[in-house]
């Protein structure tokens, strides 16, 4: 059904309706917000403009889409190389270990300390994930951040499900060794 | 390998998968006595809970977002079609010879022409949303048929061609020759200014011994740019006199 209301939406899109596209798109939300913060370490800002840059760049493309893959596959390359291009730009690392990143709180959620610990732990966690290399945070993102199934993750990173399932588990493993390191504590 | 290596392997492995009984084992029995192991296994754990409380409660984006995103969108888009409104920089175009709206401005008016350059005069102002392309158009009302016209457009600093295509976007020059017909002729074509400040376009119609130039001074603030056209005292080329 989902499918079939995302492929509906998709041809609307590439037909030129920006409703469409922008319902398509909503879909995936929590998975393309998870990914620009990972890769940000948290900026809520900067994880906005990257997605903005690359939805407006998948919307006028979106008539190379050949819907042979998902639409979230190909979507996915676009705000990886919308990533790539930053990281490009943003420079080192280890800038993304600066103050200034930090997850906006939602407005008046804030006063009790359970939401506090919970921001602040999301705040070490993507932190630590956007140190990971590129390959990591995807899988991450995907597999943990958003619960998506290895066989679903397989198909949107174009790889087979033993491999990220073998990926998933290195990545967990370079995260907790990240987090020793850096001395990150979760609460 | 030694102790320590081989139960943080198992640590690592038990944060994708459950360990079977004698690895289990193994790990709680050595951690009990390592407090480096011990430590680091407390810290998976809690890395492990930290990954499944982002996943309960993952943050989105507002609705707000994907509105805003849709609204550049269209902006692009008609940005886009105002552009192939206008033929593109082709060599057509120079035979045609756009046109444009700058009112009142004549070629043929025999008035006497100061060799030194004066100050332009202000002919037209408009204004436009800031970070919207600005068209520009140009009207030359010939009294008739001129053949050979030489065309300039030289774009200031911060100032690029509105397209598409790479190799006009980049052009900073544009010169073309063309014809005037008997009447209006309008010539138009479309910028970028993105930059907040003062900048210009100076354009110039050669044919016959005679220049016309234009300044089009393009100021972008916050919300608003504003476009000034400013048209120079006819002169005659020095070349040809």
């Amino acid at each position: 059904m989902f499918d079939i209301e995302e492929k509906i939406l998709v041809k609307k899109a590439i037909e030129g309706d920006t409703e469409a596209f922008e319902k398509v798109v909503k879909m995936h939300n929590e998975k393309i917000f998870s990914f620009a913060l990972s890769i940000t370490g948290g900026n809520d800002a900067t994880a906005k403009d990257i997605i903005q840059e690359a939805l407006i760049k998948a919307y006028f493309n979106i008539r190379k889409f050949n819907q042979k893959s998902s639409f979230m596959s190909w979507l996915w390359r676009i705000l990886r190389n919308e990533f790539l291009n930053y990281k490009k730009a943003a420079g080192t690392r280890d800038m993304l270990l600066s103050e200034d990143f930090k997850i906006e709180p939602e407005s008046g959620n804030c006063n009790n300390t359970e939401k506090l610990i919970e921001q602040e732990n999301n705040t070490r966690l993507l932190e630590l994930i956007s140190l990971l290399p590129m390959k990591d945070k995807e899988i991450i993102t995907l597999v943990d951040l958003n619960e998506v199934e290895y066989e679903e993750a397989a198909e949107i990173l174009g790889i087979s499900a033993n491999s990220t399932r073998n990926r998933a588990f290195r990545a967990r493993a370079r995260l907790a060794g990240l987090a020793e390191k850096h001395k990150k504590e979760f609460r | 390998m030694s102790k320590c290596k081989e139960i943080r392997s198992l640590i690592e492995k038990k944060m994708s998968e459950p360990l079977n009984m004698i690895d289990d084992k193994m790990l709680s029995d050595h951690v009990k006595q390592c407090s480096g192991c011990d430590k680091y296994y407390k810290k998976t754990i809690s890395l492990s809970g930290s990954l499944r409380s982002f996943a309960k409660n993952k943050p989105s984006l507002p609705d707000e977002f994907f509105a805003d995103v849709s609204l550049k969108i269209n902006q692009r888009k008609s940005r886009k079609n105002a552009f192939t409104f206008f033929p593109q920089f082709r060599p057509a175009f120079a035979v045609f010879l756009f046109i444009f709206v700058m009112s009142g401005i004549y070629f043929f008016t025999g008035m006497e022409k100061s060799e030194k350059e004066e100050q332009p005069e202000i002919i037209a102002k408009t204004e436009v949303e800031s970070g919207e392309p600005v068209s520009i158009s140009l009207n030359y009302d010939a009294l008739d048929d001129v053949d050979d016209v030489t065309f300039t457009i030289s774009l200031g600093e911060n100032i690029s061609f509105h397209s598409s295509n790479k190799t006009i976007a980049n052009l900073q020059k544009h010169v073309w020759k063309g014809n005037l017909k008997k009447g209006i002729n309008t010539i138009p074509f479309v910028v970028n200014a993105s930059k907040m400040g003062t900048w210009q376009v100076d354009t110039r119609a050669d044919f016959e011994g005679l220049s016309y130039k234009h300044r089009i001074m393009i100021t972008v603030g916050k919300e608003k740019t504003e476009v000034v056209y400013l048209k120079f005292p006819d002169e005659k080329l020095r070349s040809a006199i």
